[in-house]
């Protein structure tokens, strides 16, 4: 077990008000046009960002590129890492749905652009609810 | 003949052994539950651990047929 | 030798100094003493037990240890241990607390801190990966829990797992905790003065690396989806969280402490969790790391214009700063959880003090004099006020900052009484306030000899019990506190006990458990407790014993005048002693000690047996 190489993260800047951050998929996808080593590329079956780990070269350029700030690295592993959908079966929604949490569930991707409004940085997100909430 | 061995504070209160003849088949966890209600323990069975004599657990959906006896006491110190 | 489940190594801080270094610890150290609880015992003992009773739990040579244990991370809920030498007590308290630094420190690459000596300035220990350092907190002392935490965070530009300490703890408070994501509290023990006293203000880890390997990772896979399965399905937990104590302990079990224990029982249904979720609860459920209960719930209440923020009130701390002081407004419960929280004092250890002070004031044994104002059942006004003056010192809030045991000691001295005059209201066995669940009604899950023959004094979450080899002994509790896994989230020991092996590659047996590993942890715990010091020593024929609260009979509600004798309490804890293979003043005999390879034991032993006058 793993904790900082799973692709989804939990922030909490308020008491109980967690913000769960991973890969959002832009329809734009402006991570993988960054990459100068072509190491990003979008599976075409889910729609994720797949990381080539032999092509990254931990440049961090898709970070910058990224409207969330998502890819994330850790030690031990030599690539950024971006969540992958795990090929179509998401291992968090499977622990999450067994748990009976049922926080997380797959969707099919919308094909409008307006998902592109989810992807942000946790520190805006938990802004935007200490005002509705904790204010 | 189904026996239920009570552990610590259960047992000052319902005695360390209670057997019953049972005529049917009953999940033994509904039994307990009913049976705790009919003495006035007031307490879920998420508050007990059930276990077998030996302190294994119970096998899943266990009846009152299905083992003769089982070992009670209370589960979660704490809270 | 290989490992598994741990890495055999520490962190070992020494603020004295200003260095840090790794400690190696055997794996066959971790086979006797597993981790968490017993491996803090053993390390204290090994260090600190020649010296014990001159040891200053507030001075530079106490030890403050933050161990994990081979479960931490496997195992479902996720807590760590605190320990040293108690403030309280004067022995060893392992103190629980459930925080994503357990996993963060193995993820480091560590099984735990020790951190020694004390710094001369404020500091704060920054551990990431490899990088360990100890950085000024100068401009962080004297805050409080929520600004602390919002100015770590902007400190390290990110959220990072901590531990740390308000101004409880940085004013040697005894009832003072350490404290975690705002409402986490390792309170028993006292060792947010111990953090304090080290002019320690946080400690923050972060970890990126993977957990240790498990010895056979099919075995621990299927395992640990057992249990999820099994603990996920504990509804009422998943739904209420420990908050329906409020009315079942309270009301049903009767067996909550009311009045400074002068009644356990009440009937308000407004103070119970249906009518606090309902108008409270802003986020249900919540949890912390991979845990699959959920016992946790976020409430809000806003009081003349103040917005506080508590978990619960979890039952705990609705009883001790609620009931416990005669306060059943939920709101206003709320508002002290979560000032409790935020100076960083233990609620329970505090709310005992405090309704000790309260019916003391009642009696007239202290006055207005004393304390600067009126002190009344159920007046969130002066209730506040005392709590702050307690966290800060102020007044005779100095006097209750050294809990409930200390503090009737000196109002006696005042007075000129004789000590027990004050003491027989002091509802604490071994300068530890009684945890909220009481022994009277035998409703509730402690034994009548749960807390009087306890290695943990007051401590609900490690009462003893007979039979000495079931889950009713506190062996039960030192296990679990050393494997760790938290007591919520356990299950039957045969599978706890299963998860252990499958992931260290043991071969724990129960027989081993409770003969040999569990023993031999409890039994070091009862010598450390004995030996005490240096302001506080423990006579079995005096301590071993319950408050004399808990042998008036219950005066209402529907167990009116159940009782327990303090003859069946003294007959039962030496059954449990002898069951133990300890003398019948609860000291190991030395045949127990050398059947527990503790053979540097048998001398201290009997230097004990000797100034105790029982040789």
């Amino acid at each position: 077990m793993w904790p900082s190489a799973s692709r989804i993260t939990i922030y909490e800047y308020y008491p109980g008000a967690p913000i769960p951050h991973y890969c959002i998929q832009c329809p734009d996808y402006p991570c993988v046009s960054a990459c100068p080593t072509k190491a990003l590329s979008v599976d075409q079956l889910t729609g994720a960002v797949l990381v080539d780990p032999s092509l990254c070269t931990l440049c961090l350029k898709c970070v910058e590129a990224c409207p969330g700030k998502v890819p994330k690295t850790t030690r031990g592993k030599s690539h950024v890492l971006i969540c992958d959908l795990c090929f179509g079966d998401p291992a968090c929604v499977r622990e999450c749905s067994r748990v009976g949490y049922n926080a997380l569930k797959t969707v099919k991707k919308p094909s409008n652009t307006g998902i592109k409004h989810y992807a942000k940085p946790p520190e805006l997100v938990a802004e935007e609810f200490g005002r509705k909430i904790y204010m | 003949m189904f026996c239920i061995y009570f552990l610590g504070n259960l047992a000052a209160s319902l005695g360390s052994t209670l057997c019953f003849e049972v005529s049917e088949c009953r999940d033994v966890l509904a039994f307990l539950e009913e049976l705790l209600r009919s003495r006035g323990e007031l307490l879920s069975v998420d508050e007990l651990l059930a276990t077998l004599p030996d302190g294994r657990p119970l096998p899943p959906k266990a009846t009152t047929c299905d083992i003769g006896e089982i070992r009670v006491l209370r589960l979660l110190k704490g809270g | 030798m290989q490992i598994y489940g741990s890495w055999g190594k520490l962190l070992s801080v020494d603020l004295s100094a200003g260095k840090t270094s790794e400690e190696r610890i055997h794996p066959i150290t971790y086979r006797m003493f597993v981790g968490g609880r017993g491996l803090a015992t053993y390390i204290l003992w090994r260090e600190l037990g020649k010296k014990w009773g001159s040891v200053d739990p507030l001075g530079p040579e106490n030890m403050l240890t933050i161990l994990t244990g081979p479960l931490t991370g496997y195992y479902p809920g996720i807590k760590l241990v605190v320990s040293g030498k108690s403030p309280q007590s004067g022995g060893v308290v392992g103190s629980a607390i459930s925080s994503h630094v357990a996993y963060s420190i193995k993820t480091a690459g560590y099984d735990g801190i020790i951190v020694r000596g004390a710094s001369r300035d404020p500091v704060y220990i920054y551990v990431r990966d490899d990088l360990v350092e100890i950085r000024d907190a100068s401009k962080l002392w004297g805050l409080k829990g929520l600004e602390l935490t919002k100015s770590l965070r902007s400190e390290l530009g990110r959220d990072a797992p901590s531990l740390y300490i308000g101004p409880a703890g940085e004013n040697l408070v005894r009832t003072a905790a350490v404290m975690a994501r705002w409402f986490h509290a390792a309170g028993y023990g006292g060792y947010g003065a111990v953090m304090g006293s080290k002019k320690l203000k946080a400690i923050v880890v972060e970890g990126s690396g993977p957990l240790p390997p498990v010895a056979r990772r099919d075995e621990f896979l299927k395992l640990r989806y057992e249990v999820i399965d099994k603990v996920a399905a504990r509804s009422t937990f998943r739904v209420w969280g420990t908050t329906s104590g409020l009315w079942r302990v309270g009301h049903d079990t009767s067996s909550e402490p009311i009045r400074n224990w002068v009644e356990e029982w009440h009937n308000r249904e407004e103070f119970s969790h249906v009518a606090i979720e309902k108008k409270y609860w802003i986020k249900n459920p919540w949890a912390d790391w991979g845990c699959p209960l959920a016992c946790m719930k976020v409430s809000k209440a806003v009081v003349d214009g103040v917005t506080y923020y508590t978990d619960g009130p979890d039952y705990e701390m609705g009883a001790y700063l609620g009931s416990n002081l005669g306060l059943f407004e939920v709101d206003k419960v709320i508002a002290l959880s979560a000032l409790a929280d935020d100076l960083g004092l233990c609620g329970i250890q505090t709310g005992n003090t405090m309704g000790f002070a309260v019916e003391l004031y009642e009696r007239g044994l202290i006055t207005r004099e004393d304390v600067g104002y009126e002190l009344k059942w159920g007046d969130f006004y002066c209730l506040k006020r005392l709590m702050e003056d307690i966290a800060y010192r102020r007044g005779f809030g100095g006097v209750l900052a050294e809990g409930t045991y200390r503090a009737a000691v000196e109002v006696a001295k005042r007075r000129n009484l004789p000590s027990e005059e004050v003491l027989k209201y002091a509802v604490q066995v071994k300068g530890i306030g009684v945890g909220a669940h009481g022994i009277r009604s035998r409703k509730d899950y402690p034994q009548p000899i749960a807390y009087a023959a306890s290695v943990q004094g007051g401590d609900h979450t490690s009462v003893a019990g007979l039979p000495a080899d079931s889950e009713e002994s506190e062996i039960s509790s030192a296990f679990l506190d050393s494997a760790v896994v938290c007591s919520f989230t356990s299950v039957e020991e045969e599978t706890v006990l299963k998860f252990l092996n499958a992931v260290t590659g043991w071969g724990v047996t129960k027989e081993e458990l409770y003969r040999t590993i569990g023993l031999r942890i409890l039994s070091l715990q009862r010598i450390l407790l004995l030996l005490g010091g240096p302001d506080v020593r423990w006579d079995p024929r005096v301590h071993d014993d319950n408050p004399l609260r808990f042998y008036e009979p219950l005066p209402s509600g529907p167990y009116t005048n159940s009782v327990v004798s303090r003859d069946e309490v003294l007959n039962s804890i030496a059954e449990y002693y002898k069951q133990l293979g300890w003398d019948s003043y609860g000291i190991p005999t030395e045949e127990t000690l050398r059947k527990l390879g503790l053979y540097d034991a048998v001398d201290v032993v009997k230097t004990l047996r000797r100034e105790l006058g029982v040789s």
